[in-house]
């Protein structure tokens, strides 16, 4: 029996080694040559590291805590695996991960032990099947090229593929992925008409949050939870949505009711955790993010940040030694550099609370020790706290301010800046420090490059690089510099040091965002210094 | 468990669950290994029948507590009905399982799990039956979407056909009676405005069983 499986490259996860060895016997019977079998989430992510799999098999119930659908949520959310890459979850119990099934990573197919050879045989045929017919679109949406998903979907619908269906939400995701709200919202329209599907509901909501329908859009969303209320993407939606609109308690009610259907994944939590401490709520924050801990005991999705989030919790209910405890567990699982600075400027916190200024003053030189440029906006967040915690406001504003223009369309960004400003009883002051620190980069953007259009690019280049050494992870920002670098040169002729700016720049553009047209304009002038 | 160490009545959904799980896994592995021998369907088929009665007992246990809910998708029934077939195909060497395809609708809209489960049970039990043929096949009618299993055994008992998918009168009755019921419990939980979808019992002129299961 050979079959599609045949040639395919394939990372086979499961526990229990009386499964391990059958399965593999199973495979290789069936014509697998290409397969990896490995017993846990830590040697998976390993696997995934170094090579490329177009299968990945894994086993729900991973033991000690750890289960598939972390691991799926983990590689997921990071795009640690490309969409070609078919995921499929083995499971004994249908039932419980019915829950799952309507969470928001789901696997493309679920194999109910036990099955026989030709089940999981033909069932990866047919998602290879569909792979192959997706393929395009897939490889498209790898390239965050939403244009051309768009025509490649709209080929499949109009040629009324099976995948039909398929087609028409990665459109519509493409569509909002591009902000194209109204055409999301008409496209979205266009097939309830024929079946009142829920992801279609839940996209109509963010096509009309895209418009800027923010109460349309909260109605839906209380409409499809009475309805459905298994359809978890719709509480999350609709908690972001109240949080935006400073609604924060109302967005913790729909979260909270959320928890009650499902436990739901370590991103919800956080986003919970986050809202509970901005509130006051510390007692529920620290239940909440204890909990999601302990079920993550074992798991890559914890974060460095849900500790120190916890430690916040029970800082702020006066529970020095609890937090403290919180950071010391931390930095056994935590050693990198960014996961130092951060457990360092909580640890500043708890001593400052607890009244030992000194203590307090060490750890914040030890966070702070290093450089801070492009640091991620948790850590700078944490450090800000710090800050704030010792009284040095000015620095704690300038260094959020910083954060914002660094990253200013982190989508958690509002909820962040209000959990730090919140503990130190500044909450209310959040929407305007974001608004005013996106205002000024954005005059500044503008600014560079009004000069660069016309002609004085001595001036546009000192403003923008200025700015893009200041703020590395500004796409926009390091974008404009590097054209205005390239630009200038064509106009002057190559100046090394300029030449080698214009390179960095340029470089760092491609690694974070390898699609963005501004590339191409770079490109085409550093082209024409060659001649 | 209680202060003395007990196992209390409400241990029970989490035992249960456990030891189900558990049992799974064995039968998982017990599976396979008898794929590999390669002479032992009958076997197979008795494993497949313990799997099957497992689920079937969570299924109730949801249906009871009112969690089970449908999460519709559109999919195609065409493969669903393969891969089932292909799971029987293998577990009933003797049979002639066919899957007729002539009419079948590009895209139907169901929760893709559950109908497997149901439409696996009604499959397991034609094929228990059956003498020689058992046949799948879907169609649109004005209902919505018809997944046919016939088969050519000694038919449905004429209880049964009274009875339909009722709630079965013994909760002790084997086999046919729970699958029966659940079956009718996943096609109600298919609904569209006021329609929702439900099972359909016959016997055959020829005689065999006939079992319908429509979604809207």
């Amino acid at each position: 029996m050979v079959s599609r499986l045949y040639g395919k490259r394939i990372l086979l996860i499961e526990d229990q080694e009386m499964m391990r060895n059958q399965l593999r016997q199973s495979m290789t019977i069936v014509g697998c040559k290409h397969l990896r079998v490995v017993a846990n989430i830590q040697l998976a992510l390993e696997a995934i590291a170094t090579e490329t799999f177009d299968l990945i098999l894994c086993d729900y119930n991973l033991g000690e805590n750890t289960n598939g659908q972390q691991f799926l949520e983990y590689i997921r959310t990071r795009e640690l695996i490309s969409r070609n890459t078919l995921f499929i979850m083995i499971t004994a119990e249908q039932t419980y991960q019915k829950v799952m099934a309507v969470a928001e990573w789901t696997p493309d197919d679920y194999l109910l032990k036990p099955f026989t050879p030709a089940q999981l045989n033909t069932r990866v045929d047919r998602l290879i099947e569909r792979q192959e017919e997706l393929q395009r679109v897939n490889r498209a949406s790898d390239r965050k090229r939403w244009d051309l998903v768009i025509s490649e979907c709209d080929k499949l619908i109009a040629a009324h593929s099976k995948y039909a269906f398929d087609a028409m939400k990665t459109k519509g995701e493409a569509l909002l992925k591009s902000g194209r709200g109204a055409e999301a919202r008409q496209h979205y329209d266009a097939v309830l008409l024929q079946r009142p599907l829920s992801w279609a509901r839940v996209g109509l909501a963010r096509a009309l949050e895209a418009e800027g329908k923010i109460e349309p859009a909260c109605a839906l969303l209380r409409d499809i939870i009475t309805e459905s209320p298994m359809v978890m993407q719709a509480y999350d939606l609709l908690a972001r949505l109240l949080a935006d609109s400073n609604k924060h308690k109302d967005a913790l009610d729909v979260l909270d009711e959320a928890g009650e259907i499902s436990p739901g994944t370590m991103g919800r939590q956080r986003t919970l955790t986050t809202l509970a401490i901005g509130l006051g709520y510390n007692e529920l924050a620290e239940k909440v993010m204890c909990d999601a801990l302990n079920a993550n005991k074992y798991s890559p999705v914890r974060d460095v940040g849900d500790y120190a989030m916890l430690s916040r919790a029970l800082v702020n209910q006066k529970k020095s030694d609890a937090a403290l405890d919180v950071v010391k567990q931390a930095r056994k699982g935590f050693t990198d550099s960014d996961s130092n600075v951060m457990l360092d400027a909580t640890e500043c916190v708890i001593y400052q609370r607890a009244g030992d200024n000194t203590k307090a003053t060490e750890a914040l030189a030890r966070a702070m020790a290093s450089d801070m440029t492009g640091i991620p906006l948790d850590i700078a967040m944490s450090v800000a706290e710090a800050l704030l915690a010792v009284g040095r406001e000015n620095d704690a504003l300038s260094l959020i301010k910083q954060a914002i223009q660094n990253t200013p369309n982190d989508h958690n960004l509002m909820q962040k800046v209000q959990a730090v400003l919140g503990s130190d009883g500044k909450g209310d002051r959040a929407a305007e420090i974001i608004a005013s620190s996106r205002r000024e980069i954005i005059q500044l953007n503008n600014e560079g490059v009004r000069k660069a259009d016309a002609g004085l690019f001595d001036e546009a280049v000192t403003l923008l690089s200025a700015a893009a050494d200041r703020l590395p992870n500004n796409l926009q920002i390091v974008g404009n510099a590097a054209l205005a670098l390239a630009q200038f040169m064509v106009r002057d002729g190559v100046d090394s040091e300029r030449l080698n700016n214009c390179l960095r720049y340029r470089n760092s553009l491609a690694e974070q965002y390898s699609e963005d047209p501004k590339l191409r304009q770079i490109d085409s002038n550093l082209h024409r210094l060659k001649r | 468990m209680n202060e003395h160490g007990s196992i209390m009545v409400s241990d029970f959904p989490l035992l249960s669950s456990a030891i189900l799980h558990e049992v799974k896994n064995h039968l998982a592995a017990l599976q396979l290994r008898l794929a590999a021998r390669g002479d032992a369907s009958n076997e197979q088929a008795l494993v497949a029948n313990c799997a099957q009665r497992l689920t079937d007992l969570l299924l109730a246990q949801r249906v009871a507590s009112g969690m089970l809910l449908a999460d519709v998708d559109a999919h195609s029934p065409a493969d669903l009905l393969q891969d089932l077939a292909t799971g029987y195909v293998e577990l009933f060497p003797a049979l002639d399982i066919e899957v007729n395809l002539d009419q079948d609708p590009n895209t139907a809209f169901y929760d893709v799990f559950l109908l497997r489960m149901a439409l696996g049970n009604a499959l397991h039990n034609a094929c228990h039956h059956a003498r020689k043929q058992v046949q799948l096949s879907v169609h649109s009618s004005n209902e919505g979407t018809v997944f046919q299993i016939t088969d050519d055994g000694p038919g449905f008992p004429s209880d049964f056909l009274a009875q339909g998918a009722a709630a079965p009168s013994n909760p002790g009755q084997t086999g046919t009676g729970l699958g029966l019921y659940l079956a009718g419990r996943i096609a109600a939980l298919h609904r569209l405005g006021a329609h929702a979808g439900r099972v359909e019992l016959a016997n055959a002129k020829a005689g065999g069983g006939i079992f319908r299961l429509i979604v809207p």
